[in-house]
C-alpha cells in the first residue's frame, strides 16, 4: 500500500470515489469517465457531482440509454489507448451490456495474442437495500467473477474505494468495481491524494481466535459490526474483508481457517453457486481442509427475485442478526 | 393384519437376548424403520427397528428381560386397525420363528454388519460394539488430531450435533488417557531458524546428523534468501539425537518425518534430502498429504543402481580418526573441507551406542553390496510440486551419471569442481538454489 504524504480525513464513499476520479482526471489526460446522467445531473448517486463543470464535457460525458453502446464505445476507446471510467446507472443494467464486457473486454487480449489490452473500468452500483425493487436490487458480481480476463471488486470502505479505483485505472485489464449502494454514504478515514490499494489482496478487519467470517462488499461491514456483538459472548471473530472476488486472495481465507477452524462466509448475491461457495470450496479442497472443525456456513441472499416490500427485502440478505446468530450456533457445537 | 415383532437373530451363536431400552411404548405410534428396541448379546448391542409403521401394542417384553429369539415381543397395528378384530396371537414354530427372524434382519450377518447409513438427526448411536462405529462422525480436525496422537475415534465420544466428534472430544480423551500408545520412533527434531513464512525441512543423509545443516542457514541469510523462513533439521532414525526405530522401511522412516512436521505446525513445507536423506524426503513427498511446496534433493540415493560401497563400508567400520579421514576425504572434491573439526564430529556420532549396528542394517537394507536396493525414478516422475536436484560433477559416493535417469520434471543443477557435498563445497550457489525453490 503506498500511503498519502498528506494527512488524512474523513469522506464518505462517494466522496472518495468522486476524489478518485478527480485525481485522475487531473492527473492522466487520458482518463475520461462515461455514463447516464454523470454530467450535469453528477450521478444518480452523486457520485460524479462537480467533475462535469470542473473538466467539462470532453472528459465527462453522459451518455444515452444505451449500454451496450455505451460499454462498446468504452471497450473501444481503452483499445485504442484511452482510459475510460464507465458507470451504470445500476448494476443490474449490466445484462444489456455483457456482449462487450464478457465477449470483447475480457478476451481481446487472448484473441489477439497479447497484441492489445483493455485498460477499461467499470463501476457498477449494486446491491439492496434502497427500496428499488428486483429489478435495481441485484448483486451480479459472481457473474463476472466467473469470466476470465475480468478483475473484479467490491471495496467496503471509502478508504479502498478510492484507492482501488486508482488501481484499477492503473491496471493494464479491465476492472469491474461493484459498489454497494448503501455503502455511498457511509465514512470512513481517507488520505489525500494519490494512493492505490492491491486489486488481489483480502484485508483482516479483526483479528479473531473462534471463527473466521470471510465477507465481500457491505457484509463485511455487517460482520464487524456482529463481532463487536458476539465479542460480548465471548466470541472472538476473525472478518477477512475479501476485496477482491477475481483474483480471490486464497491465502488468506485459508490461513485464518486454519487458525481459527470455522467458516462463515457472508455474501449479497444469490447463495447457491455464489462467492461462498468458491469460498467453501478453497477450504474444503485445500491445506485448511484438515483445520476445519465444523461444517461451513453459507449465508448467501434468499433464492428470489429481490422483493419490494421493505421487510421482505430485508430478510432476503444476511443482516446483522443473522451473522451472529451463525456465529453463536457454530462455535457452540450446534452445527 | 398387524405385523409381529420378534427378537432378531444377530450372530450365529445367539439364542437368546435381552431388551436393554425399548423407543416406543404400548399405544405410541411408530414408522417402518424408525429404531424400536435395543437387544444385548453376549457380543453387541443392537438398535432393532420397526417392521412397519403404525401403533405399538401388546409389549410382551421389558426392559432387562431375556428372551429367546424369535419371539414375538409386540405387535404393530396399522392405523384404524382394532385390537379386537384378531384373535389370540398365533403362536409361531420355532423354525418359523428363526425364518422370521432373519427376514426382519436380512442385513445382518454373523459378523454383525456395518450400519448401511449414518444415524439420522434424533437417532441414539450404538455404542458398545466398535465394529458398528466404523461410520463415526468426526470434524476434520478431529480426525487429525486423531491420526497425529494415535488415537481409534471409536473409543471417543462426541459432543457435536448429532454425535460428532469435534477436535477437542479429542484433546479431552488425550487428557484422560495421557499414556496412548505411540509405536512410532520419535525423531529428534532442531529448529535452525525462526519463521512465521513456510518451513524449509532438511533431511541429512547416511550416517550424518542435523548439525550438519548449520552452514547452509549462515549461507541462506548471506544470500538473502532466508527472510522469514523457517528451517527444521530432522535426525533419521537411529543418526544424531534420534532413537533407532528398528528395521524400518523408506515409506516408514517417512511417516516418522510426517509425524514431525505436524507436531511442529511446520506446513507448508519445502523438503530438502541428501544423498540417503533425499530418498526418504522424496517419499515423503509423495505419500504424504502435507502442503510440500517444492523437493530439492541432493546427490540423491536410488536414482541410478551404484554406489561406493567401500565408502560406506569404510565409514562405517573405521575405529580412530586417522582411519576415518580418508573416507571423509572421499565426500568432497577439496579435501581441505575435512578439517579436523569435521573428522572429530564425524567420529564422535559413531562412537555414539548402536550406531555402528544402526548404519551396517542401512547399508544391507539399502546399499547392499553397492547395489541401490530403492528406485526413486518413478516416485519423482509422479510429483507435482517443483523437484530440483543438484548434483556435484566430481561425486565420488553417487557419481553423476545418474542424474542422466532423472524423469523431465525434475530441474537439474550440475555443479562443477564439486563432490558429495555441494551444500558445504558450494554453499552460496546451493543457497541461491534453495531461495528459487522458496519463491513457490
Amino acid at each position: 500500500m503506498n500511503t498519502a504524504t498528506s494527512q488524512a480525513r474523513e469522506l464518505t464513499y462517494a466522496q472518495a470515489i468522486n476524489e478518485a476520479l478527480a485525481i485522475a482526471l487531473e492527473r492522466d489526460d487520458r482518463v475520461f469517465l462515461m455514463g447516464e446522467d454523470i454530467g450535469v445531473y453528477g450521478g444518480a448517486f452523486q457520485v460524479t457531482g462537480g467533475l462535469y463543470e470542473r473538466f467539462g464535457p470532453e472528459r465527462v460525458m453522459d451518455t444515452p440509454i444505451a449500454e451496450l453502446a455505451g460499454a462498446g464505445i468504452a471497450v473501444g476507446a481503452a483499445m485504442t489507448g484511452s482510459r475510460p471510467v464507465y458507470e451504470f446507472q445500476f448494476s443490474d443494467f449490466a445484462t444489456l451490456a455483457m456482449e462487450q464486457i464478457v465477449n470483447q473486454a475480457a478476451k481481446m487480449r487472448y484473441m489477439l495474442g497479447g497484441g492489445v489490452s483493455v485498460p477499461v473500468v467499470m463501476r457498477f452500483p449494486a446491491g439492496s437495500g434502497t427500496g428499488a425493487a428486483a429489478q435495481h436490487s441485484q448483486s451480479l458480481e459472481a457473474w463476472f467473477a466467473h469470466v476470465p480476463g475480468l478483475k473484479v471488486v467490491q471495496p467496503s470502505t471509502p478508504h479502498d474505494a478510492k484507492g482501488m479505483l486508482l488501481a484499477a485505472l492503473d491496471d493494464p485489464d479491465p476492472v469491474m468495481i461493484f459498489e454497494h449502494k448503501l455503502l455511498y454514504k457511509s465514512k470512513g478515514v481517507v488520505p489525500e491524494g494519490y494512493y492505490v490499494e492491491p486489486l488481489d489482496k483480502a484485508v483482516v478487519r479483526r483479528t479473531g481466535e473462534d471463527v473466521t467470517i470471510v465477507a465481500t462488499s457491505i457484509m463485511s461491514v455487517r460482520a464487524l459490526e456482529a463481532a463487536e456483538t458476539l465479542a460480548q459472548d465471548g466470541i472472538d471473530a476473525e472478518v477477512v474483508d475479501l476485496r477482491s472476488i477475481r483474483p480471490i486472495d486464497r491465502q488468506a481465507i485459508i490461513d485464518s481457517v486454519r487458525k481459527t477452524s470455522r467458516l462463515i462466509c457472508v455474501y449479497e448475491g444469490v447463495r447457491q453457486l455464489g462467492i461462498g461457495s468458491e469460498i467453501a470450496a478453497i477450504v474444503s479442497e485445500g491445506e485448511a481442509f484438515d483445520a476445519l472443525d465444523a461444517p461451513i456456513v453459507r449465508l448467501g441472499g434468499a433464492d428470489c427475485p429481490l422483493p419490494y416490500n421493505p421487510q421482505l427485502e430485508r430478510a432476503a440478505v444476511p443482516q446483522v442478526d443473522d451473522i451472529v446468530d451463525a456465529a453463536r450456533r457454530l462455535v457452540g457445537g450446534r452445527i | 393384519m398387524p405385523t409381529e415383532v420378534i427378537l432378531p437373530r444377530v450372530d450365529m451363536d445367539m439364542t437368546e437376548g435381552s431388551i436393554t431400552a425399548w423407543y416406543a411404548r404400548e399405544g405410541d405410534s411408530v414408522k417402518a424403520g424408525e429404531p424400536l428396541f435395543d437387544i444385548e448379546t453376549s457380543k453387541a448391542t443392537m438398535e432393532v427397528e420397526s417392521p412397519a409403521s403404525g401403533i405399538v401394542r401388546k409389549v410382551s417384553a421389558s426392559v432387562g428381560d431375556t428372551v429367546p429369539v424369535g419371539t414375538v415381543i409386540a405387535w404393530i397395528y396399522a392405523s384404524g386397525e382394532a385390537l379386537a378384530e384378531l384373535g389370540p396371537e398365533p403362536e409361531p414354530e420355532p423354525e418359523e420363528a428363526l425364518q422370521a427372524a432373519a427376514a426382519h434382519a436380512p442385513e445382518l450377518s454373523s459378523e454383525i454388519a456395518e450400519p448401511a447409513r449414518a444415524p439420522a438427526a434424533g437417532e441414539r448411536v450404538v455404542t458398545g460394539a466398535a465394529e458398528l462405529r466404523t461410520g463415526t462422525r468426526a470434524s476434520p480436525a478431529a480426525r487429525k488430531a486423531a491420526r497425529e496422537s494415535r488415537v481409534e475415534l471409536a473409543q471417543v465420544s462426541g459432543s457435536g450435533p448429532q454425535g460428532r466428534i469435534v477436535k477437542n472430544d479429542v484433546l479431552s480423551f488425550l487428557r484422560q488417557a495421557p499414556a496412548a500408545a505411540d509405536s512410532s520412533v520419535r525423531l529428534n527434531r532442531l529448529w535452525l531458524h525462526e519463521g512465521n513464512a513456510a518451513t524449509l525441512v532438511l533431511v541429512h543423509g547416511f550416517a550424518a546428523e542435523s548439525n550438519g545443516w548449520r552452514p547452509l542457514v549462515s549461507a541462506m541469510r548471506e544470500a538473502g534468501v532466508l527472510a522469514d523462513i523457517g528451517v527444521l533439521a530432522v535426525d533419521l532414525p537411529g543418526h544424531g539425537k534420534s532413537p533407532d526405530g528398528g528395521a524400518l522401511s523408506l515409506q516408514q522412516t517417512a511417516d516418522a518425518i510426517e509425524a514431525v512436521l505436524r507436531e511442529e505446525y511446520a506446513e507448508p513445507v519445502h523438503l530438502v534430502g541428501h544423498s540417503f536423506g533425499g530418498a526418504v524426503a522424496a517419499q515423503l513427498a509423495r505419500s504424504s498429504r502435507l502442503a510440500v511446496r517444492s523437493l530439492t534433493l541432493i546427490a540423491p540415493a536410488g536414482i541410478g543402481e551404484s554406489c561406493n560401497w567401500a565408502f560406506i563400508n569404510g565409514l562405517t567400520h573405521s575405529a580412530e580418526r586417522a582411519t576415518l579421514r580418508p573416507w571423509l576425504e572421499e565426500l568432497v572434491e577439496d579435501a581441505s573441507f575435512i578439517d579436523d573439526a569435521f573428522v572429530a564430529t564425524a567420529e564422535q556420532q559413531l562412537r555414539r551406542p548402536g550406531r555402528r549396528q544402526t548404519l551396517e542394517r542401512i547399508a544391507v537394507e539399502f546399499f547392499r553390496d553397492g547395489r541401490l536396493q530403492i528406485d526413486l525414478v518413478p516416485v519423482l516422475s509422479e510429483l507435482r510440486m517443483p523437484v530440483r536436484v543438484v548434483w556435484g560433477l566430481a561425486d565420488r559416493i553417487l557419481p553423476i551419471t545418474h542424474a542422466d535417469r532423472l524423469p523431465r520434471n525434475v530441474a537439474q543443477h550440475r555443479f562443477a569442481g564439486v563432490g558429495h557435498l555441494p551444500q558445504i563445497e558450494a554453499p552460496g550457489a546451493f543457497a541461491r538454489v534453495i531461495g528459487e525453490q522458496l519463491m513457490r
